[in-house]
């Protein structure tokens, strides 16, 4: 037995326990919305998305949504749709329903308005919630937990302290069978050669440096001339030389082990161990990414600070520095600064272990206590 | 006593120091090893912890981020200046 987790019907591990109430199409959130107002124990989750675009990132944004659904933190989802839309409540919710969890849909112009819908969503979500409520964790093994990386608001030191530290923490887990999950492939480039060399096959290889490459002309044809700021001059004045140098320091959060897999964003691996999800370095896309890809737990790492939480995924920060760690307190898990003042590598591994395992069963990281649930989805194209 | 400088993986040959150095101060990282700084180091750069001969690679996280374009004797700051890059 490792830690305390929710075993789902399909098997799955979650280590939150939430109803969640989704809206299908941006329209719907309002409802959506005044559901959580009045039942401050739902997780809401709602976004910009649902309509209004070509095919392909109405086949990104289906797939998030449902991702979302299915993550195993979840244990009752409730879809809200308006009825015009071009991803279907009722489609949503057959395609989580999959799963076995308890999983209902309201379409809104079906219901006869918000008001109806929205108690009609209210009777639903009581009733999920009592029986969410009587379901006890029992024994689960790391080997079914992926943890999401993520480092935002980096400074000179996420690279020296937090994310080396993430890299122990990720083979760690590795090495018990479970799963860590490197993603922003903006924070990649200049390492496709490192990355692909760790690759377990040489398909996995072409895979990843083809990936990066991409993302590396990408870059070049939407920031054009601003393309060299991905290493900006305070980076450079921080102490990094090179763009590969910066990079070195953000892909150390997965450890050292070889590279399994490489999915689309949203996509959840099918392999265990060190994987890849092509996200952007923009945070809330990324961390939104991952939960969708069915992790159950995200380490962020931060040297200027941030605030930002997920709304059924638990990110645990890591500070870079003590100063920041002392000054945001009250959003800061772990001081990774420690590492500067004596501490060694393993001691604070052991540490974090140990908060993981309290996470893992229950412990609120501070990002939840602060609600700070915050959620976008990726696209490719503009709306139309 | 507080180490002055990280190295982060075995294989590196430059460490990261983290506090300003002044030029000739004994730098303190690794398992009880010292050097003498032989330039001024800002905090959070790099500082050549052997001598690393023209050409050679430098390492850092284990992986190599560039070569020395020049003979950069232990103790030197290492950047941009002397750390150069095949392809930008």
């Amino acid at each position: 037995m490792d830690f305390m987790g929710y075993r789902r019907p399909n098997g799955s591990v979650g280590i939150r326990n939430h109803v969640v109430v989704m809206s299908s199409v941006a329209c719907a959130n309002g409802v959506v919305n005044a559901i959580g107002r009045q039942l401050p124990a739902v997780k809401t989750i709602t976004h910009t998305e649902g309509c209004g675009r070509g095919p392909t990132d109405i086949t990104i944004s289906w797939r998030t949504l449902t991702g979302l659904g299915k993550n195993p933190n979840v244990a009752a989802l409730l879809v809200v749709g308006l009825g015009c839309e071009f991803i279907p409540a009722a489609g949503l919710a057959a395609d989580v329903a999959g799963t076995g969890k308890p999983v209902e849909a309201l379409v809104i112009q079906e219901k006869g308005g918000s008001r109806k819908t929205t108690e009609a969503g209210m009777s639903i979500a009581k009733q999920m919630l009592a029986d969410a409520d009587r379901q006890k964790r029992e024994a689960c093994d790391w080997s079914d937990v992926i943890l999401a990386t993520n480092c935002g608001g980096s400074d000179a030191l996420s690279g020296v302290t937090a994310n080396p530290l993430v890299g122990s923490v990720s083979d760690w887990l590795v090495s018990r069978g479970g799963t860590t999950m490197l993603s922003e492939t903006t924070e990649m480039i200049g390492t496709e050669h490192v990355l692909s060399r760790r690759a377990d096959t040489p398909e996995i290889g072409r895979q990843i440096y083809n990936l990066i490459m991409k993302q590396r002309k990408q870059a070049q044809d939407i920031l054009g001339p601003l393309a060299h700021m991905v290493i900006s001059p305070g980076n450079i004045e921080g102490g990094l030389s090179n763009i590969m140098e910066k990079s070195m320091g953000c892909i150390i959060k997965a450890g050292t082990t070889p590279l399994k897999e490489v999915s689309e964003y949203a996509v959840g691996p099918t392999r265990k161990g060190f994987v890849i999800m092509d996200t952007p370095g923009s945070d809330i896309f990324s961390v939104t990414g991952m939960a969708a890809g069915g992790a159950q737990v995200m380490i962020f790492t931060t040297g200027r600070g941030t605030p930002v939480g997920f709304p059924i995924m638990p990110l645990i920060k890591v500070a870079s520095n003590s100063e920041l760690y002392n000054t945001m307190e009250d959003d800061m898990d772990i001081n990774a600064g420690r590492l500067l003042e004596g501490t060694g590598i393993q001691e604070a591994t052991d540490d974090f272990v140990d908060l993981l395992t309290r996470v893992a069963g229950g412990q609120e990281t501070k990002a939840e206590i602060n609600r700070q649930d915050i959620l976008s989805i990726n696209t490719v194209s503009p709306p139309f | 006593m507080k180490n002055s400088v990280v190295v982060i993986n075995p294989k590196d040959n430059v460490g990261v120091v983290i506090k300003d150095i002044r030029k000739d101060e004994t730098v303190i990282g690794g398992v009880s090893s010292t050097i003498r700084a032989v330039d001024d180091i800002p905090k959070n750069h790099k500082i050549a912890l052997v001598d690393i001969p023209a050409g050679s690679p430098i390492i850092k996280y284990g992986e190599k981020i560039g070569f020395a374009g020049e003979m950069i004797a232990a103790g030197r700051w290492v950047h941009t200046h002397n750390l150069k890059v095949e392809d930008t």
